[in-house]
């Protein structure tokens, strides 16, 4: 049987929301009935937020020969980028992220003209990407289901939970002007989800009214979907990708380089939200459907009539 | 009374060094000429012992932990810099609160000072305008020689982002295709005086800054800005003087630098009234204009430290 050998990183150590991404392609597989597994060097114990149902293989003992399909990411270094360009099997890009192409490829390169079979991804941002600048003539797009496990519907507190890593300077502005401009809003408790095993992650969203996205040149972004879907009213950055989903219906986006005026947009939220609790329920209902798009089943249709097709 | 000395404190590895040392040098070279004594040190190094008018110590904030220590009974301040007015944090904000030596914050832009009179640091705010004295770059010529290929210059420590950019750019347009991209680095001063001049157009992606020097040579030089300015320019950057970088959306840049590269193709006049603006807004900014009014900041700093 044709061997699908996705390729991820070496550091499985924490969780990663490209890799849950992976891992859930590689399960929705393996319960199709393909020889699909995740391939890594990892050497630690298994960590127990991939998906248990994916296979997970050591890198440097698994075999893959010309009938097999390597199935590689966005995040390649250059030298094991042209050694797989090199052998002689299928190759699959799964991209997640096209701000990471400019790492491994020279500027004149484009991905149209390296001998890549086909190319999948996570949103219509990429695939617009890859067919305007890179030529690819027909990336299919997969949307990832959202895998946060339901939590069960919670009194909403007038809490802003956040994850900082990607955005650290701006969290801290936006945390502290908040506090010091607007002291009317520094009642307002800030719950970082930095770190946190994504069960908790699901709790922390369920009691929190707002959530603010500090998504940064992502592919697609998952968190803003996790957080409409559990009933938090959306303000921040989409971070490109995110226009796969970001409308003015679902969300207080805001796109500008420096986050003075987040400050601002958030702070205005805050005073709407604590003089009418309602005043977001239309955005809300739209979030909610928003994130409908975004499932398990969904995915797992759309990939196995790609690998299909492909195969 | 004897004025106290304004010593300005540089640490080895902080970031945009070469940004505060212009700044720097330029105010203690202005303080002096209107007889304020003013010098320039390194955080590591030792000083001699101050005057009798004392001595202010001016630095990053962010360098605080690195502020020498001062013998009790020394007549010596310290006045911090905000030199990222988007950084100032608890941390900071208990630093200036507790160290009995704090005399006041500099932050550069009025809007700034408003926001940070407004936080708890138990401190005055006074404005400080981050300026320069600009090299004598021989201006460039604002009609580009149509034979030869852009050279586009890239300034910033938003390295993935300037690729991302310049990939996309390279592969879209055919003017970037032909380009000769120069990776600048004002940091290394030389490099920069020597590469800038041969610059079409600079590209910069900042990092959150009070300061924008860099942008402000190349305006001073006659070469187009294109850049997102790190919150410095918010006053100062306008479409009248450069194409500014206002989204967090990089193919939103992409497509505003590639508006502006057509413009480079295009017959007729390119860029001289935008270059013209920039030039005369940057000269408006550097550090003899802005000087005026960073004296009275100086003086009222001075003040501080007076015997009540």
């Amino acid at each position: 049987m044709t061997q699908i050998a996705y390729l991820t990183i070496s550091n499985l150590s924490r969780p990663v929301g490209g890799i849950m991404v992976q891992a859930a392609h590689v399960a929705a597989l393996a319960r199709a009935g393909y020889d699909a597994k995740l391939c890594t060097i990892y050497s630690g114990p298994r960590p127990d937020w991939i998906d248990p149902e994916a296979p997970l293989v050591d890198s440097n003992r698994a075999s893959v020969g010309p009938g097999d399909i390597l199935v590689l990411h966005d995040s390649i270094p250059r030298k094991v980028f042209d050694r797989f360009m090199g052998m002689k099997i299928r190759r699959v890009m799964f991209c997640q992220n096209h701000y990471f192409f400019d790492q491994t490829l020279r500027p004149d390169e484009r991905l149209a003209d390296f001998p890549i079979d086909a190319f999948i991804c996570v949103s219509e941002p990429i695939a617009a990407y890859l067919r305007d600048v890179h030529g690819v003539p027909d990336p299919v797009v997969i949307r990832p289901g959202i895998m946060q496990r339901r939590v069960p519907e919670k009194e909403k507190k007038l809490r802003v939970c956040f994850m900082p890593r990607k955005r650290l300077i701006e969290s801290g502005t936006i945390v502290h002007r908040l506090n010091y401009l607007y002291p009317e809003h520094a009642d307002v408790e800030f719950v970082s989800i930095h770190g946190l095993h994504p069960e908790k992650v699901a709790e922390v969203m369920a009691e929190c009214a707002v959530f603010l996205s500090l998504s940064v040149n992502e592919g697609l972004g998952l968190p803003p979907l996790e957080a409409m879907r559990s009933g938090c009213l959306v303000v921040g950055y989409h971070g490109g990708g995110g226009l796969d989903y970001a409308t003015e219906e679902n969300g207080l986006w805001y796109d500008s380089a420096t986050p003075a005026g987040l400050v601002d947009l958030l702070a205005d939220t805050l005073t709407r939200l604590k003089a009418e609790p309602d005043s977001f329920a239309p955005m809300l209902a739209a979030g909610r459907r928003t994130a409908d798009r975004y499932r398990l089943d969904v995915m797992q249709e759309e990939l196995c009539r790609f690998w299909e097709t492909f195969l | 009374m004897t004025a106290p000395e304004i010593c300005f404190l540089l640490a080895e590895q902080e970031t945009e060094r070469m940004e505060k040392r212009c700044f720097f040098e330029a105010q203690a070279a202005l303080l002096e000429a209107a007889g304020i004594p003013a010098r320039l040190a390194s955080m590591d190094g030792t000083l001699p012992p101050p005057g009798t008018g004392g001595r202010i110590m001016v630095f990053d904030l962010a360098n605080r932990d690195q502020a020498p220590s001062v013998p009790d009974g020394d007549r010596v301040w310290f006045a911090p810099v905000l030199w990222d007015p988007y950084a100032l944090f608890d941390p900071q904000m208990t630093w200036m609160r507790r160290e009995a030596r704090c005399l006041a914050l500099l932050v550069s832009g009025e809007h700034e000072v408003e926001l940070v009179r407004k936080y708890p640091i138990g401190q005055q705010v006074l404005p400080l305008h981050f300026a320069m004295n600009y090299a004598d770059l021989e201006r460039r010529a604002a009609e580009r020689e149509a034979a030869g290929p852009l050279v586009i210059g890239c300034l910033g420590r938003k390295k993935a982002a300037l690729d991302f950019l310049r990939g996309m750019l390279t592969r879209l347009q055919p003017a970037a295709a032909r380009a000769e991209w120069v990776e600048l680095d004002f940091e290394d001063r030389d490099a920069w005086l020597r590469d800038l001049p041969r610059c079409d157009l600079l590209l910069a992606m900042r990092s959150y800054s009070g300061s924008a020097l860099p942008l402000l040579e190349a305006m001073a030089a006659g070469v187009p800005v294109c850049a997102d300015h790190g919150g410095a320019l918010s006053r100062l950057a306008s479409a009248d003087n450069g194409t500014w970088l206002e989204s967090a959306t990089l193919e939103r840049c992409a497509e505003t630098v590639a508006h502006l590269l057509e413009r480079f193709a295009g017959p007729g006049p390119q860029l001289s009234g935008i270059c013209a603006n920039a030039a005369r807004a940057a000269g408006q900014a550097s550090a003899a204009a802005t000087f005026p009014e960073n004296l009275n900041s100086w003086r009222s700093l001075m003040a501080l430290c007076a015997p009540s």
